[in-house]
């Protein structure tokens, strides 16, 4: 089999270049996979915002000038992140590393997962989706060196057409780079969004819980690729959103967050230029943000807005860029604009046929069950950053099914078949973590103080010399 | 209580992982998988750019919609060539008549061999075998 060893150096080296971008745009040198993670998502976001604009400045030359920038950045950034990575590793070996068995064990099984995930990815052809839609438009992109109106029928609208942009220009800035197009060199990327995933998963996961919980709900997420198939691989775009997703939600919790700018408002320019759906996730992401901030800090929200205004701004841009980018085409969204398809009998079939899938043991094994139990754990035992995100998967879980009652398709259940558990891809990496993050406080040994509860306490410490932006939380046992 | 309940559910877990696992790579080790765009179709299109000068329209004939076999053909031919589909010899000549490019004549014509409709090409050309997709030939007009 080949390993396409060159296509995969080469995705990595695309990878370090929006690293640069990124590390730019955060103002800081990533030390640690997470910062990495956080500045690869980030360059990539923004290059994806800026790609429209740039189409209409430079016409065909929007791509040559990313790739150029992306080129630059990695010349730069690769040997200064290389240098960061050891120095930190160097400063912490010489404090002294304690070893735990069980969390080199998972370790290990990660590994072992993730390069099955590589192997599985590598070997499986593209289906419709990879190949039709993905590669397509890194296809176009690299063919017309900008976004175009044309789908491969020139004059012709394809609602094609209207899918954001950020994997088809990963996938060409790979090309532009090599000179050729390659219809497969989609996948080598998919690999390094697998790890982006598994990254922020940790991320999220430490949020909550100690270092084993943390790589135990990192190895359920690696793993289920293993149990889900074929939708986490074969060029499909809902593992990647997953990944920027997830990235997300773990910024926007993270209580240490690194120097330098916070990396959320790019992380949420990234949700929204994967696939259509990430408009969804955003409303639901900033109006979560939104309510926490006016329940958090109350009289201190503005000043909350003034501090964060340039982030604020960014997501701004980024939807409008989405939009812009919608009207020059111009879009005909076909698919979920038949209102007068929906009747009385079509509510209750959509929702009867999603609950289908979210129960189907087939499909998600006990996964959704699992998380309508820890949702309520968390409703009554959780954290406040919990009790949001867990609201905020409802709501996603609501609003995927909601969109199939507009759904033009004769069959709705076909469309609910093909599309529902591929969508629910964006949401169980989190769903995961809470799961495990809800059961963690009931299984901990009495007494044992667990990581969330000591930054508590840290913090209650801290908080009369703090910034004064965050309410102290009342004290409550575990 | 809570620590045998701990062991037993991440046994569970480890054992599950492991076996679905071994299912997945046995899965993987032992297809065969077909790639999109085979040796045979890449044949096909090779005979297709040898025949009809680019800059050519041609049209996709089947007796059904066929959206994925047309779909590989529209996407290798592209950007030398339009590829526009037709069901039936009065699409064809619809299509030969009005066609929504005039900068892109239409010179020939993909006809899948299970097509029963009506056909005109003066020149019939068979293209190579593809042995997972749809047995087509190449149809010209003068």
């Amino acid at each position: 089999m080949d390993l396409r060893l060159d296509e995969l150096a080469l995705a990595v080296g695309v990878a370090a270049g929006f690293e640069g971008i990124g590390s730019l745009a955060l103002w800081r040198r990533s030390s640690t996979p997470l910062q990495w993670n956080q500045a690869f998502l980030s360059g990539l976001s923004i290059a994806a915002v800026l790609l429209f604009p740039l189409t209409l400045l430079a016409r065909g030359a929007a791509l040559r000038t990313i790739t150029g920038v992306v080129i630059l950045s990695a010349a730069v950034a690769l040997p200064l992140t290389l240098w960061s990575i050891l120095r930190s590793v160097r400063e912490r070996w010489r404090r002294g590393v304690e070893l735990d068995f069980a969390i080199v064990g998972l370790f290990g099984a990660i590994i072992g997962l993730a390069t099955k995930f590589g192997w599985e990815n590598l070997k499986n052809p593209y289906a419709w989706d990879g190949y039709q839609i993905w590669a397509t438009k890194a296809f176009l992109l690299f063919t017309h060196g900008s976004l175009t109106h044309d789908f491969l029928v020139p004059g012709q609208y394809d609602r094609l057409l209207d899918y954001p942009p950020l994997l088809p220009l990963y996938h060409a800035v790979l090309s532009a780079i090599r000179g050729r197009f390659e219809w497969l060199a989609l996948e080598p990327n998919y690999l390094i969004f697998f790890l982006s995933l598994l990254i922020s998963s940790w991320s999220l996961a430490r949020n909550w819980m100690g270092p084993r919980a943390a790589m135990f709900t990192t190895t359920v997420v690696a793993a289920m690729p293993t149990f889900l198939g074929f939708w986490s691989t074969g060029g499909y775009a809902d593992m990647p959103q997953a990944a920027l997703l997830i990235a997300a939600v773990a910024a926007a919790t993270q209580r240490d967050p690194a120097p330098g700018r916070h990396p959320l408002a790019f992380l949420l320019s990234g949700v929204l230029m994967v696939k259509s759906e990430g408009s969804i996730l955003v409303w639901i992401l900033t109006g979560a943000i939104a309510i926490y901030v006016l329940l958090r800090m109350r009289n201190e929200a503005w000043t909350w807005l003034r501090r964060h205004a340039l982030g604020v701004g960014w997501v701004i841009i980024a939807v409008a860029a989405l939009r812009a980018y919608l009207a020059w085409i111009p879009s005909q969204d076909a698919m979920y604009a038949d209102p007068s398809l929906a009747g009385f009998t079509k509510g209750p079939l959509v929702l009867l046929h999603c609950w289908k899938h979210l129960g189907d043991y087939t499909e998600w094994g006990l996964l959704w069950p699992c998380f309508a139990g820890a949702a309520l754990i968390i409703w009554f035992r959780g954290e406040l950053e919990q009790k949001f995100a867990a609201a905020g998967v409802m709501a996603a879980l609501g609003a995927y099914t909601v969109v199939f009652y507009f759904t033009n398709w004769g069959d709705v259940q076909l469309h609910i078949d093909q599309a529902f558990p591929r969508l629910l891809v964006h949401l169980a990496p989190i769903a995961t973590v809470l799961v495990i993050a809800s059961v963690v406080p009931v299984m901990a040994p009495a007494g044992a103080t667990l990581p969330a509860a000591e930054k508590r306490r840290t913090r209650r410490n801290k908080v009369s010399g703090g910034r004064g932006t965050r309410r102290p939380k009342r004290a409550r046992g575990n | 209580m809570k620590r045998v309940l701990a062991g037993v559910f991440a046994t569970l877990f480890v054992l599950s992982v492991a076996h679905a696992y071994y299912v997945r790579v046995d899965f993987l080790r032992t297809r065969k998988f077909a790639l999109a765009l085979n040796p045979g179709h890449l044949q096909q299109v090779e005979t297709v750019r040898r025949h009809v000068p680019p800059g050519s329209t041609i049209l996709y004939v089947d007796d059904q919609e066929d959206a994925w076999n047309m779909g590989l053909f529209r996407r290798s031919l592209y950007p030398d060539y339009v590829l526009l589909p037709a069901t039936s010899g009065q699409e064809i000549r619809a299509r030969r008549q009005r066609n929504p490019r005039p900068d892109y004549p239409v010179r020939g014509a993909i006809v899948t061999r299970r097509y029963q409709g009506e056909r005109d090409f003066t020149v019939g050309i068979p293209l190579p075998e593809n042995s997972v997709g749809v047995p087509v030939d190449l149809g010209m007009w003068n």
